[in-house]
């Protein structure tokens, strides 16, 4: 068999960021223009995505035409308000503030997201803070189980393993999370005759790295076609502010700080996008590894992966099912 | 402790335990009636996840009594009906 073609980190660069940023702001007036809306909103995080969709739409329709809304809650990072209102102020959109703590708090969230911890972690109580963890899937074979992390008043650390039900439970409780920052969203949308833009990159849109009807949900996501290097070379030509481009992706989501690859992706981003980049492809493991310093062995389970999560993100795409009862 | 449904054979060749896992199988991920061959990655049939490992390791906790440790979460004891079946004979057999 001939070799695999060799393929590096430099196939995910783009070719002209500057020019691309253009294309996608023009791309993006014409979209809003088709559904006769007339500026855009989203919510801001403080992390590269939502800092980039934001520069591209004060692009695309003008700053005062775009909102960003800032929505932290209790378990947000110290970080999270700050750096939104850096990332805003660097392209000149309005903000909004709406601490959703209270609907989180009415809806049940922290009290269901509780109950289910405290099915692994029976002493975990007022005080404690944690987050679901997996193992990484590149040194083993095992199969990759959530576990709980939490840190306890006393800064003492415990760790359980999440059965299936305490599982859903905790997700299912934080999925309030991102529901409720996109309802306030199309709130925001439908008084000012705006679109909604979503802000995944590729590797959380091809993977399911979303929740449904949360922050999957939007009326046009700019950068969904993007690997997420590749939003970095966007963010850096848009003028994002060094602090935002610096940080390392979160989730934000939990009251421990929780890294994306701890929480989802199998590598830290950029080496994820060359895996999908391949796989996209259909390039063999060999033809990264070398750029990724693994093993063949080890990228392919990292492809496996990618594979076992897109069938996951299957559901989380998919739109409502007509059933025409033809089959009756 | 006994165990539930050890090892005794039957008319069909199946032991209790294997009826019990293919049971369990075809209850929660719903196979369309489809006969799984024993040797049949589970995985790359689709028919386990993530999530459905997390469901199978609390089925054989619960239903045989056995403790399943993280590191002995490997296909090769979880990823086909043939290697449920020896991983958890075994299980029972060493307390």
């Amino acid at each position: 068999m001939a070799d695999a073609p060799r393929v590096g980190f430099e196939a995910l660069r783009l070719a002209d960021p500057e020019a691309t940023a253009a294309a996608l702001a023009d791309a993006l007036r014409a979209a809003a223009r088709g559904f006769r809306r007339r500026g855009g909103v989203l919510g801001l995080s403080g992390g590269i995505d939502s800092s980039v969709v934001a520069a591209l739409a004060a692009r695309a329709f003008g700053p005062e035409q775009v909102l960003g809304v800032l929505m932290p809650e209790t378990d947000s990072s110290d970080d999270t308000l700050r750096l939104s209102r850096l990332a805003a102020d660097a392209c000149g959109i309005p903000t909004l503030l709406e601490d959703i703590t209270p609907i989180l708090d009415a809806a049940g969230c922290y009290r269901r997201r509780d109950d289910a911890f405290r099915k692994v972690l029976p002493a975990y109580g007022p005080g404690w803070k944690a987050k679901i963890v997996l193992p990484s899937v590149v040194d083993s074979d095992a199969f990759r189980l959530f576990s709980v992390v939490a840190l306890d008043p006393d800064g003492r650390e415990h760790r359980a393993r999440l059965t299936s039900e305490a599982y859903l439970e905790v997700v299912a409780a934080t999925n309030f999370k991102q529901r409720t920052r996109k309802m306030l969203e199309y709130h925001h949308a439908d008084r000012l005759n705006f679109v909604v833009l979503g802000t995944p990159n590729r590797l959380e849109y091809d993977q399911g790295f979303f929740v449904k009807n949360g922050d999957g949900a939007a009326d046009v996501k700019p950068i969904a076609h993007l690997y997420k290097s590749q939003v970095y070379q966007l963010a850096e030509a848009l003028g994002v502010p060094d602090e935002i481009r610096s940080r390392p992706p979160t989730t934000d989501t939990y009251a421990m700080p929780q890294s994306q690859e701890e929480f989802y992706f199998s590598l830290p981003y950029d080496r994820m996008d060359l895996c999908l980049y391949a796989v996209d492809r259909g390039l063999p493991p060999e033809s990264v590894a070398d750029a990724l310093e693994l093993g063949p062995e080890q990228v392919a389970r990292v492809f496996g992966d990618i594979a076992a999560k897109r069938r996951v993100a299957a559901y989380l795409h998919a739109a409502p099912m007509l059933l025409d009862g033809s089959a009756a | 402790m006994s165990a539930p449904s050890e090892r005794r054979g039957s008319l069909d060749g199946m032991t209790d335990l294997e009826r019990d896992v293919r049971g369990f199988i075809a209850e929660n991920f719903i196979l369309d009636g489809d006969v799984l061959a024993g040797d049949a990655s589970l995985t790359q049939q689709g028919v386990l996840d993530s999530m459905g490992v997390l469901e199978l390791i609390m089925f054989l906790e619960q239903r045989f009594g056995v403790k399943v440790p993280d590191e002995d979460t490997l296909p090769e004891n979880l990823d086909s009906v043939e290697r449920i079946v020896r991983y958890v004979q075994g299980r029972l057999a060493h307390g």
